[in-house]
């Protein structure tokens, strides 16, 4: 029995709603409240809204952003970007938000993890981690892809558990942006190493992509950028989301199995 | 009005934009004297049942709300470990509870195939419920949890939900109503129950 999640994972970038390939390339898809708004009103199972330039421009997300999003989406939201001490984990928790990531940051900063597990609870503290497959081996890769890690991504993912952390937003970088599946390979590597749900990311193209990762794998929960944003070969911009019948139909299947 | 009970880092925000959303009247608040005044209470869940007691306790709120929900009889909704914290003991921090509903809280079992928390929109089956009153059968809604609520008394149990084991998701003793999901992350449904609590 597996309870699925099919999530969008939307990219902010200038508080402006992004979309890239493997880390780079990004071009302006629209309006982040209005995106999100309609993942909302499509029933979409979560949200995760990532702000890429936030670390660099030594900022948190955007927190009259968050307000302005909490008045209008009922489903769970998750915050990532640039977030580097417990002060700003609390101030975008206090808007309401469920779920808050760390990435980046976790690597001079490890203990934070456990500062937000203890302070808001593990179902609040998820980490995201990206990698990247060198010689066929993943790495473990910080700051938006750019920065090389010699951390064992086993080991990291333990640790991150032992730390109070309630999800892991793994991301394969390779795959990121290129709608050509899910790295089913890393899936399998990661996923019973923990008992803490691991999240999926890069390289969703369609409703088979996480049909054929979940087939195949111990993961129930995956999450799309691009299959959420764009439609067709030509990439036209459009916010979709799997209809209400179709989820329900694939939520009762893997209930069963 | 509803009192939407405040303690020390429960979040509070999703559900008072649900409640702003579906025009309920309500203040915010972990004052004696303001919830004496109100019609209904509302104790929000954060995650950890230990922390969750020891704030109730620190502004004397076991105390207040005992009194408010077994001697005034105002109607109650416990929310995820708002719910919890109603039973009688809970491994997690193996701390009591306020003991009003009969039960222990347990951890949900782990076995290969499972992850916890359970996290996730899942069905709920339920008896006919002013709660649950305009919401069909196996509606599916949002939970996050590692610990579940085991009913004494299976009078009491209202609705049930399946993660690897049947656990009861809903109760109720009279007044008293705890749900384990979180209805102001659960779309339309969740309005409704939170609607249906504020017609009582």
């Amino acid at each position: 029995m597996k309870l699925i999640r099919i999530i969008p994972s939307l990219l902010v970038k200038d508080n402006f709603l992004v979309k890239g390939e493997n880390f780079k390339k990004h071009s302006y898809i629209g309006d982040v409240y209005n995106a999100v708004k309609i993942f909302s009103e499509k029933n979409s199972h979560e949200i995760i809204l990532l702000d890429i330039d936030a670390r660099r421009n030594k900022k948190s997300f955007n927190l009259d952003l968050i307000k302005k999003i909490k008045k209008e989406i009922f489903v769970p939201l998750t915050i990532g970007g640039g977030i580097e001490n417990i002060d700003q984990v609390s101030a975008i928790i206090d808007e309401g938000v469920e779920k808050v990531s760390l990435n980046s940051n976790i690597e001079k900063n490890f203990n934070l993890v456990e500062q937000v597990s203890k302070k808001f609870g593990s179902q609040s503290s998820i980490a995201s981690i990206d990698v990247r497959k060198i010689d066929n081996k993943y790495k473990v890769y910080f700051r938006n892809g750019e920065k090389f890690s010699d951390l064992d991504l086993i080991k990291y993912i333990k640790n991150l558990e032992n730390a109070g952390c309630g999800e892991i937003i793994l991301t394969s970088i390779d795959n990121e942006g290129k709608r050509c599946g899910f790295d089913i390979e890393l899936y399998k590597l990661c996923h019973e190493l923990v008992s803490i749900p691991i999240i999926a990311h890069g390289g969703a193209a369609n409703l088979n992509s996480f049909t054929e990762l979940f087939d195949n794998t111990k993961i129930s929960a995956a999450s799309g950028g691009s299959c959420f944003v764009y439609y067709g070969k030509r990439k036209a911009v459009l916010i979709n989301y799997p209809n209400k019948l179709e989820i329900n139909e694939l939520m009762n299947k893997y209930e069963k199995n | 009005m509803i009192a939407i009970i405040d303690y020390d880092g429960g979040n509070t925000k999703s559900i008072l934009n649900v409640l702003n959303r579906c025009k309920i009247e309500y203040c915010v608040t972990n004052k004696e004297s303001e919830i004496i005044k109100s019609s209904k209470i509302v104790l929000p869940g954060v995650s950890n049942f230990s922390y969750c007691m020891n704030s109730l306790k620190k502004y004397n709120l076991d105390i207040i709300i005992k009194n408010q929900i077994l001697i005034d009889k105002k109607p109650y909704l416990g929310i995820c470990s708002g719910m919890q914290v109603l039973g009688t003991f809970s491994e997690e921090g193996n701390t009591e509870g306020l003991n009003i509903i009969p039960g222990k809280i347990k951890k949900l079992p782990i076995n290969k195939s499972k992850i916890v928390p359970h996290v996730g929109w899942n069905k709920i089956f339920f008896k006919d419920n002013i709660l649950c009153n305009n919401i069909l059968n196996q509606t599916r809604f949002y939970f996050c949890h590692s610990y579940y609520f085991e009913v004494e008394n299976q009078n009491h149990v209202l609705m049930n939900a399946n993660y690897g084991i049947n656990f009861c998701c809903g109760l109720r003793n009279d007044n008293i109503f705890g749900i384990q999901f979180h209805p102001e992350k659960s779309l339309l449904d969740g309005m409704k129950i939170l609607q249906n609590f504020a017609k009582i």
